[in-house]
């Protein structure tokens, strides 16, 4: 149990760190994946959902410090971490909560649909938000779209990689 | 009473939620709000020293650049001097209004519309906001907020960015934003018809700015009168390419104190 809560800790700020160096910088045509969900996403079900809900506000605003950009990221995140509950019943069926689900065992169809519907939620908050003008609607579904694809990619490319460490 | 506790610890989720929502939208609106001391920002020392500790790395690419740079803004100085001293009496002591602070940018940004960059010299050096940032190229921006060791930058791509610019060749002034499309562009706006503009028209920072007048901005590359007919619509390539910076210089005016005093006295007589 201890372990478990340092391992979360650490990927908590691992997903800061990588986020701020690494992914930021991974940018195609101006379109930057934000990866850093994943945590939200790979939150164990078992625990508080109150305190999923709190984490993902700081997760998101730490990396608005980083991004100078008020409270955006901490805005989408929360949502995202509000609404996952919803995500997981409509992805996995309702009786997620009884399963010990994880997501590298899950099929791969639900696990894409679980992953794209937050994903896509996250950035369609963040970017509106971040844009917060209608003038630049195109801007910003252009954003929304390329980035989101972006994230859902490198998320399951990420999720499939660290698949077999346990097994 | 009972019912509305039980109530209240049964939706606690959505209530943490909903007050968790309405911060981190106050902070959104907050930073969309032009010139307010804003709370969340990068001048601090946490994100500032992970910026500057991971710039080493980028400096270390761009190093045979960064000289090439300086070499050339030593050369252009080194002929500027030698005119100087033929003609301008040497020993005569010369002061000027202005103090240089150099700085480092070590977190840019222009993908966005509001784009704010990092630099790292803050209250520490003598930086405070409002005041100018300029490399050997041009204009780069407006301090916005300042830490101890760092400061963000207001850059001229933010859509609520205003500056102060002139033609050099007239003193036509005009301010000048930015319309959000191309990182290469900025526009004019402001300028009366009677401005005898035209292409490749070089535009250079006005008197009435935070920057010493005569700055470089950029080049005229297409100037249209607007549908009133009265002023003109004018795109601007900028001579800094914004997404490669690297060193800038902080434009202090030790003339601003005396000035806001006089404007404020005479406001108030």
């Amino acid at each position: 149990m201890n372990k478990d809560i340092t391992l979360r800790v650490a990927f908590f700020f691992g997903m800061i760190f990588l986020q701020v160096l690494l992914f930021s910088k991974m940018s195609i045509q101006g379109y930057v994946p934000f990866v850093y969900v994943l945590f939200i996403l790979r939150f164990p079900i078992r625990y508080n959902k109150s305190l999923l809900v709190f984490i993902s506000f700081l997760l998101g605003l730490s990396l608005d410090f980083f991004f100078n950009s008020g409270g955006v990221h901490a805005a989408a995140s929360t949502f995202i971490a509000f609404m996952r509950p919803q995500a997981l019943r409509f992805s996995f069926g309702r009786n997620y909560e009884y399963q010990s689900l994880k997501l590298t065992k899950v099929s791969q169809s639900s696990r894409i649909a679980y992953i794209s519907i937050l994903v896509f939620i996250h950035h369609f908050i963040l970017f509106f938000l971040e844009t917060f003008n209608f003038n630049f609607i195109l801007f910003t579904l252009k954003s929304i779209l390329f980035s989101s694809i972006y994230t859902i990619f490198i998320c399951l490319l990420l999720i499939n990689l660290f698949k077999n460490r346990k097994e | 009473m009972q019912q509305v506790i039980s109530y209240l610890i049964k939706k606690k989720n959505l209530l943490l939620f909903l007050l968790l929502m309405v911060v981190s939208l106050g902070l959104t609106i907050q930073s969309h709000s032009y010139h307010k001391s804003k709370f969340v920002n990068a001048a601090n020392n946490v994100t500032g020293g992970l910026y500057e500790y991971t710039n080493h790395i980028n400096e270390f690419i761009h190093l045979d650049e960064y000289n090439e740079r300086l070499l050339k803004e030593n050369a252009k100085l080194r002929k500027e001097l030698s005119n100087y001293s033929f003609h301008e009496a040497s020993d005569f002591p010369v002061d000027t209004p202005y103090d240089l602070i150099p700085a480092k940018l070590i977190h840019n940004s222009f993908d966005k519309k509001e784009n704010i960059l990092v630099i790292n010299r803050g209250a520490k050096h003598g930086v405070a906001p409002d005041m100018g940032v300029i490399t050997t190229n041009g204009v780069v921006g407006i301090i916005e907020s300042v830490g101890e060791n760092y400061s963000t930058v207001l850059s001229i791509l933010h859509t609520e960015s205003r500056v102060n610019a002139q033609l050099k060749k007239t003193n036509h002034i005009g301010s000048l934003v930015w319309n959000g499309k191309s990182i290469y562009k900025v526009q004019l706006e402001d300028i009366t018809k009677v401005a005898p503009i035209q292409v490749n028209d070089t535009i250079v920072t006005g008197n009435y700015s935070v920057f010493p007048q005569g700055i470089d901005v950029g080049i005229v590359i297409n100037a249209q009168l607007d549908q009133t007919e009265n002023f003109y619509k004018i795109d601007i390539a900028t001579f800094n390419d914004m997404s490669n910076i690297g060193y800038v210089y902080v434009i202090k005016n030790k003339a601003k104190k005396e000035v806001e005093q006089l404007l404020n006295k005479s406001a108030n007589e």
